[in-house]
């Protein structure tokens, strides 16, 4: 009798052993697969922005954007990931209630020497801290494509490079620290909720390209000398339509790769997903709100344009303007707030215009003012929610003000820095294109290839 | 840098396996790393400056 339970005892090691791997495989898969899916937002925005090019520019714009998604990861590698453990509780650099966060902590598990090293390579004993550092090392890229997009046509590549790292190397991650994270100080403090980044990559993008876009003025000829704009058109406007589809497609990665998965020693659940704070979800939550959000983002902008470009640009603010709530909405709700996203865009997107403001492609207006609309409406709708583990009480609840205080945290954590360094590029004559260079087109100029050696020629006739 | 555990063979390895672990190694390169990243953004203002002059003449 005793052999045999001691053999039971044997198997039942083993079989919890096997399971124990088989989760952890899962969960390096699951988080591993997200960041191909990103990279199809940066592909969606390369097709994006070259198509909403001119023909004497498609392929500097394509050259800004690849530059940005390769600078941005390895100083995401080189300080990027330390920033985001260390600045959770604000300057102060101290360690919050979880006891994941502080400079001390930073620097244990997020540099490239010393003792910390051991988490940023190769690793047998670590399955997480790649797959991990990977997935956000993509949000940091497509914080920098958002902003890509905006500026084309007259920024400058190493200019354009250098405000590319600043926010996604610093500026969205600072903004990730205090709002995304369990001990961030707007989350424990303000009960900030931004399950899908509305406000943290979106919002922050979003307001940094505006501040860029103020020190580097519009493209030659988009405005007239009474103020009236006139409409600068892309190239290719079916690139572009596609890319913002391969950009929605690259979403699904993005948000999914939000949840943290239970079952493992840095769980929060054995038995459920949760959001980065700590508060429980699952991916059919996000399955229900992403399509209802992508649909209603898209009637919205069909309503009151009919044009295939704001229509898909209606179906990222959809998911963008219900991002912040997407683990706990109701589908219902999803879709009308969606679609609001999508009846106000172009407005918004009008309203900038006449500010003088070119926004070559809608960045300001789809990822800042819709991630603002996203963030405060959560404030509305989600209001009682318990922000993190816990009862009301114990822990910050989701609140309209709290969600308003975290909307202007985000804006200005992109707009002061997006400024600022744009402001000193400027100064040191590295920001603007001259003029001539403007004119003539930037491929010509600083392009070794040419994008259409042959033209764009017409079918060819079927043969006989 | 050779392997990073005393003994140079995979039975013993539980934990960091890459080249330099344990070392000074990964400080240098990637402090080499960023110097790269330095230079090739000076070095390519300056061609890119040279462009536009280019065309301004």
């Amino acid at each position: 009798m005793e052999d045999q339970i001691a053999e039971l005892t044997a198997r039942l090691s083993e079989i919890e052993a096997s399971a124990g791997v088989t989760n952890t495989m899962f969960a390096e898969a699951y988080y591993y697969l997200t960041i191909p899916l990103m990279v199809l937002i940066h592909a969606g925005f390369l097709a994006y922005e070259m198509g909403a090019s001119r023909m004497k520019n498609v392929l500097s714009s394509g050259v800004k954007n690849i530059l940005a998604f390769a600078f941005v990861i390895p100083t995401f590698w080189f300080f990027g990931w330390w920033v985001y453990w260390a600045f959770p509780t604000g300057l102060s650099l101290s360690m919050g209630p979880m006891e994941i966060s502080g400079a001390e902590y930073a620097s244990a598990i997020a540099l490239g020497w010393g003792d910390a090293a051991q988490y940023m390579g190769p690793n047998i004993a670590d399955n997480a801290s790649g797959v991990f550092w990977g997935a956000f090392a993509l949000f940091a890229a497509t914080t920098a494509s958002i902003m890509s997009g905006a500026v084309i046509e007259r920024i400058q590549t190493v200019g354009f490079v250098i405000l590319a790292i600043v926010l996604g190397s610093f500026a969205w991650v600072i903004a990730a620290a205090w709002g995304w994270h369990a001990d961030g100080w707007l989350v424990t403090k303000f009960g900030v909720h931004d399950f899908g980044a509305a406000g943290l990559v979106h919002a922050v993008a979003g307001f940094f390209a505006l501040g860029v876009l103020i020190n580097l003025g519009p493209r030659i000829g988009k405005f007239n000398s009474d103020g009236t704009a006139n409409h600068i058109g892309g190239h290719n406007l079916p690139l572009t339509t596609t890319g913002l589809m391969l950009i929605i497609t690259g979403f699904w990665g993005f948000l999914m790769a939000c949840m943290i998965l239970p079952g493992e020693g840095w769980s929060w659940f054995s038995h459920t997903g949760a959001t980065i704070y700590g508060t429980p979800m699952n991916l059919s939550a996000l399955s229900f709100n992403i399509l209802m959000g992508i649909s209603g983002g898209i009637i919205g902008a069909w309503l009151l344009t009919r044009d295939p470009f704001w229509m898909m640009s209606g179906a990222l603010a959809g998911i963008i303007s219900v991002a912040s709530g997407l683990d706990i909405y109701f589908p219902a709700i999803t879709f009308i707030i969606a679609f609001v996203a999508g009846l106000i865009l172009k407005p918004a997107a009008g309203i900038l215009e006449s500010l003088g403001i070119d926004d070559a492609v809608g960045a300001v207006t789809v990822h800042g003012t819709i991630g603002l609309y996203g963030v405060i409406a959560l404030g509305i709708f989600g209001a009682g929610y318990p922000a993190l583990q816990g009862a009301a009480g114990e822990v910050a609840t989701v609140s309209f003000l709290g969600q308003i205080v975290g909307a202007a945290v985000f804006a200005l954590c992109g707009f002061i820095p997006g400024y600022v360094v744009s402001l000193l590029l400027s100064g040191l004559g590295m920001l603007r294109t001259p003029e001539a260079a403007e004119v003539a087109g930037l491929d010509p100029v600083k392009v070794t290839a040419a994008a259409y050696p042959e033209g764009i020629p017409a079918s060819a006739l079927p043969s006989d | 840098m050779g392997f990073p555990y005393n003994e140079a063979s995979w039975s013993v390895v539980d934990g960091a396996m890459f080249m330099g672990w344990g070392g000074v190694t990964p400080f240098f390169y990637t402090l080499i790393s960023i110097i790269v990243c330095i230079v090739v953004l000076l070095w390519g203002d300056a061609i890119e400056k040279s462009k536009y002059k280019q065309v301004e003449k």
